[in-house]
């Protein structure tokens, strides 16, 4: 189980906090979605539960034994080939991937021998998927996993992520902006807004893509001061590709 | 056979100008003590290789740059490291590096061997603290511009720390460690001869400050073009095309 206490996060540059007040867990089994507007913290959120920052007041409890992550940027090491970035997160005493299939799963069968800066942004990003499942993770944690990807593509391996899941019994947690998106696949829906970001809401999702639950949702959104950049919640829900990778043709 | 691309030519027709150029200057020189031929010191130095005393020189000579490169690379490339990665220990290391760069090597030697003696280990401990300032310096800058994303990529995947540092770590320092690796030899086995010359009874720096007590330019320019022509092939054999190989991943960019 992963137990999550933030009583309050602020950065060395900024004394207002920028998370305040956040507390859930994750159990096996979970898909737990993050949702909430551009700025909101929760890439900050997920940090912090990777133990990549620990200057918060609060407490982290990770019962799982390996965590897989996918980062928004793919964060592969160019030097190393594809099939070398996915081996290298595996050590001798985790069980050995079939990285080939594993490539397969993410549509790149052929990239193996590639290197990184040969790959488009959306490739690299399905290696990081790759990369993270390579390990056998009882948590996987994915900050916009499938940003950058097109529609079809991306649907497919969110499919693949949720049947993985199920299959494997381990508990999932991921960021995203896409609401209905979201809806169709997580089981269990956090969300955060606000100035600073405290959880507003958790919001279990019994049937997938509901409708009703999106429309109240958004809604919330709209209150809760997503839009305060001038953006509606919709234009708020939508994805921004980082740089450095080739432009998917 | 191949063909010699230009500027291969050029550097070939520029070594043949140096050669000529010494050749000319000799053949107007008053005295050939002063200035000999290219010719004479070639002749020179084969026959001190005959005689066995030119091979002797250039092991005793290697011996000691080689240990001395390795320590300061390691030991700089260390601190350097941490120094780079710390500001607490950059803190501690500053002061001694800014010290280490502006004392001239040259007490740096005369200490060493008022303090330990004249002995092997002085010399190649001067040779060390002599060099090591720069390559810390070098890496520190290294360590420094070291990709954070990559790194918090490996503790999220709890990398061991061999695994860190093999793959994640020394492929981006590599770059800073070849720069340092090549400056610092060819300022290693300057500092080399200046230590056999002040103090040891073996090496080219011996047998410099030999030919210098009987005027021999000729032993001089042979001893001293010789083994400064061994530094550049193992700089052009060995350095380079290990620094090729170490980034010939961002040929595939």
């Amino acid at each position: 189980m992963l137990d999550v206490r933030i009583d309050r996060k602020e950065f060395a540059s900024d004394p207002e906090a920028v998370l305040r007040g956040i507390a859930f867990s994750v159990r096996r089994g979970e898909i737990v979605g993050l949702l909430g507007p551009s700025g909101a913290g929760k890439t900050t959120l997920l940090r912090i539960l990777l133990g990549l920052d620990v200057s918060f007041s609060g407490a982290v409890k990770c019962d799982f034994r390996r965590v897989g992550v996918v980062f928004q940027e793919p964060r592969l090491l160019p030097w190393l080939t594809v099939e070398d970035n996915i081996r290298l997160v595996v050590t001798s005493a985790m069980p050995q991937p079939d990285i080939g299939f594993l490539l397969e799963t993410v549509q790149l069968g052929h990239a193996g021998a590639l290197r990184p800066q040969q790959l488009s942004l959306g490739m690299a990003r399905r290696v990081a998927l790759a990369r993270a499942l390579a390990i056998s993770p009882d948590l996987l944690v994915m900050d916009e996993p499938f940003a950058s990807l097109d529609a079809r593509l991306g649907s497919a391996l969110a499919e693949g992520v949720v049947t993985w899941a199920r299959t494997t019994g381990a508990a999932v947690v991921l960021t995203t902006h896409d609401l209905s998106q979201a809806l169709e696949r997580v089981t269990r829906l956090l969300i955060l807004a606000g100035e600073p970001t405290t959880l507003c809401a958790d919001v279990p999702v019994s049937v997938p893509g509901d409708a009703a639950l999106c429309a109240k949702l958004l809604e919330g959104f709209a209150f809760l001061g997503a839009d305060s950049n001038g953006k509606s919640p919709e234009q708020e829900l939508l994805s921004v590709p980082p740089s450095g990778y080739h432009q998917d043709k | 056979m191949g063909r010699i691309d230009s500027a291969t030519r050029d550097r070939l027709l520029s070594l043949l100008g140096f050669v000529a150029i010494w050749w000319v200057g000799a053949r107007l020189t008053v005295s050939p003590a002063l200035l000999p031929g290219p010719q004479q010191v070639a002749v020179f130095a084969w026959r001190e290789c005959l005689s066995g005393a030119l091979p002797a020189a250039f092991a005793a000579t290697l011996a000691r740059v080689a240990i001395a490169f390795v320590l300061a690379m390691f030991g700089g490339g260390v601190v350097g490291y941490l120094a780079g990665r710390s500001r607490r220990v950059n803190a501690w290391v500053d002061p001694w590096v800014v010290i280490g760069l502006n004392l001239p090597v040259l007490v740096v030697i005369v200490l060493a061997y008022i303090w330990i003696g004249l002995n092997d280990a002085a010399a190649i401990l001067a040779v060390v603290l002599a060099k090591a300032p720069t390559v810390i310096v070098t890496v520190r800058e290294g360590a420094r511009a070291l990709d954070t994303g990559l790194a918090e990529m490996a503790q999220a995947f709890h990398l061991p720390m061999s695994r860190r540092l093999r793959f994640v770590v020394l492929p981006q320092l590599l770059p800073y460690l070849a720069a340092a690796g090549r400056s610092g030899l060819s300022i290693t086995w300057k500092i080399v001869l200046l230590v056999e010359l002040l103090g040891r009874p073996s090496g080219v720096g011996y047998a410099l400050n030999l030919f210098f007590q009987n005027f021999n330019v000729t032993g001089i320019l042979a001893y001293g073009l010789a083994f400064a022509s061994l530094m550049l092939l193992v700089e052009g054999a060995v350095l380079q095309p290990l620094e090729r190989r170490a980034t010939a991943w961002r040929s595939h960019a």
